[in-house]
């Protein structure tokens, strides 16, 4: 109870000192004082002791040469680096909203909020906004880097809209870290993609803190869509990811993994929604809990009257490693077009014994095998990520045996 | 010390059903025993024992090296230089062949207090023996026995048999899904790596592999029991006359 009292006065304070910078979201201040707050409060239920790492100095040293990149520090923006064709706004939302923004300053959008979600509208002081011009191929992934160098508990409220137009081939990767463990990070990103593009999105979440990270995502027509989400760390994470896919002939592929120790809870969300005709959508979801971690997944397929031929996959698969730990699967699927073919599978468990003896016959110590199966697990989500990605993961991954 | 393995009194039980049981066996340095026997008579079952097994529970004593193997863990069985090559090998995919048997030479190494092989030495050794068994390089690269077909996850087997460089070799049903080739490839490596110092269990169904590796004993094993020993002869009395004879 001590921890909750401590962090409920936290937050009021925080509520209290925020300046309120346009009336959308003083309304919206309005809304969230008339919900119950402590909606909130069990995001803040954790240890407030600062325990320092070298995380930021790993991400500096493997970021140092890279060409595009978006740096957020403590939940500000803080410096850019992009390519030619990139354009990148820095909205101070204190001065006239521009017209492309006019959907999320409404009083209809407000009311529709979260509690979380209310936060973090009434938190944020700028806005960044990405626009990938027409018909551009760009080799070099864009890097969105948050971190957390504060070393007073602190709140980070981030929300991004990335507008990517037609024609486009890139690879947006975010990496979440943090060298502290004092902080409640709540980051909003709104992505539409116009037609007959390609996106990879890779999400890399090493912040050993309370995090919320919610993607809103809008396909239209002929795009393909790889999203992969890794988490290694969090030591309370929430991660939403909803794609409408409008238009037709698009492609989604949502591919996640988390490993997770110590009683680091993780709960992730995925709603897709199939709006039109010869979409497909494929989403393996993949997690190792140790120790006493909790993970759960709500997965939900929802397949509209006119999204004929639709194709969606919705595959679980959750490693136990102790006895003290837990998996929830809950995969949803609600269609209303009968021509589609739809189907979902969930196993949870431990490693096979047979696989266990096989190895310890060849001499290999349980936690060599371990180590081995655990690779062998994640290959499919691992193999193709960028080496950088892959460096962070395999440096993290073992660190809490 | 001539022997390199003893049995006194052994008694195997899974799930509450003794498996075998009163089995009696001596095996010294270099020499080469078969074990035959009809499906279900626990050849399989000994061998599990052997490598210390934890869903088998033992009564009795098995000595290797002299020493008590009791305390023995699967591993440290391994580790020791026992090594047991599987009917079925298992398919784990995502884990490279190379960086398993890698892995496994390493642990074994560690524990007898040697240097783990740096990537050159482990290289050498590995396209040496892989060449010996007719093996392509690719085999190293792919998952461990994943896609292989039944002949090719034997052989790998010996492959990971030659690397690991063990003592006491337990081959259960080595020669089953092998055709011809394979089966005179394999029976030429192992009589190639066998030496005076290393001991051979061969647990077949089948004359077919004693023809190529000829062994100094055979031990019919019968409804949990070692019902019946004698010479290479055995073999063919047995082609002959199936196991009803004894």
């Amino acid at each position: 109870m001590n921890n909750i009292n401590i962090n409920y006065n936290l937050l009021i304070k925080y509520i209290n000192n925020l300046k309120i910078e346009n009336e959308y979201q003083e309304y919206a201040l309005k809304i969230l004082k008339k919900k119950n707050i402590k909606n909130i409060i069990n995001y803040f239920n954790f240890n407030l002791n600062t325990i320092k790492n070298n995380k930021n100095e790993q991400i500096n040293n493997l970021t140092n040469n890279i060409n595009n990149k978006i740096i957020f520090n403590n939940g500000l923006y803080e410096k850019h680096i992009l390519n030619e064709n990139i354009k990148i706004d820095i909205i101070d939302i204190k001065k006239n909203i521009p017209k492309k923004l006019n959907d999320f300053f409404n009083i209809n959008y407000i009311n529709k909020l979260s509690t979380i979600d209310l936060l973090n509208y009434i938190s944020i002081k700028n806005i960044v906004c990405l626009k990938i011009k027409k018909n551009t191929s760009i080799e070099d992934p864009i890097f969105i880097i948050y971190k957390n160098t504060n070393t007073k508990y602190i709140i980070n409220n981030t929300k991004n809209f990335i507008n990517i137009e037609k024609n486009i081939k890139i690879k947006i990767i975010e990496i979440h870290t943090s060298n502290i463990q004092k902080s409640f990070n709540n980051i909003i990103n709104h992505i539409k993609i116009n037609n007959n593009s390609k996106i990879k999105h890779i999400i890399l979440n090493n912040n050993n803190n309370i995090n919320k990270i919610k993607n809103n995502i809008k396909i239209n027509n002929n795009t393909n869509y790889k999203h992969k989400y890794v988490s290694i760390n969090g030591k309370k994470t929430k991660y939403k990811l909803k794609i409408k896919i409008l238009g037709n002939n698009s492609n989604v592929t949502f591919k996640c993994l988390t490993i997770l120790n110590k009683n680091n809870k993780n709960n992730i969300k995925y709603t897709i929604l199939h709006k039109n005709s010869n979409n497909k959508s494929n989403c393996i979801i993949k997690n190792i809990n140790k120790h006493k971690s909790i993970t759960k997944f709500n997965g939900i397929i929802k397949i509209e009257k006119k999204a004929n031929k639709t194709k969606a996959n919705l595959h679980t698969k959750g490693i136990l490693l102790s006895k003290l730990n837990i998996i929830k699967y809950s995969p949803k699927l609600f269609i209303k077009n009968k021509n589609v073919i739809c189907n979902h599978s969930s196993t949870i468990g431990t490693f096979d014994k047979s696989i266990l003896l096989y190895m310890k016959t060849r001499g290999i110590i349980k936690k060599e095998i371990f180590k081995l199966l655990i690779n062998s697990f994640i290959y499919p989500i691992t193999n193709m990520l960028p080496k950088i990605i892959k460096e962070i993961i395999y440096k993290n991954i073992y660190q809490n045996e | 010390m001539k022997n390199i393995l003893i049995i006194k009194k052994l008694t195997v039980k899974t799930n509450n059903k003794i498996i075998l049981s009163n089995i009696n066996l001596s095996i010294n340095k270099g020499e080469i025993h078969a074990i035959m026997g009809p499906n279900g008579s626990g050849k399989t079952t000994l061998s599990r024992a052997l490598v210390k097994d934890p869903e088998y529970i033992t009564e009795g004593t098995i000595l290797y090296k002299n020493e008590d193997t009791i305390n023995f863990s699967t591993e440290m069985c391994a580790q020791k230089g026992i090594f047991l090559t599987f009917q079925n090998p298992i398919s784990i995919p995502g884990v490279t062949n190379i960086q398993f048997i890698k892995s496994s030479i390493n642990t074994i190494k560690k524990f007898k207090n040697e240097q783990p092989l740096d990537i050159i030495e482990f290289t050498k050794i590995i396209k040496k023996n892989i060449k010996l068994l007719n093996m392509s390089e690719d085999f190293l690269y792919r998952s461990l026995n994943d896609g292989f077909s039944g002949g090719e996850k034997k052989k790998n087997e010996i492959l990971q048999m030659l690397i690991l460089n063990p003592d006491l070799i337990i081959l259960d049903e080595i020669d089953s899904g092998l055709d011809i080739d394979a089966l005179q490839t394999i029976s030429e490596v192992i009589n190639l790596f066998k030496t005076k110092e290393k001991s051979i269990i061969i647990i077949t169904h089948y004359n077919r592999i004693l023809n190529y590796i000829i062994p100094d004993f055979i031990h019919i094993l019968k409804q949990g029991k070692i019902v019946h020993s004698g010479d290479k002869n055995l073999s063919l009395k047995l082609e002959k006359n199936g196991y009803n004879f004894i």
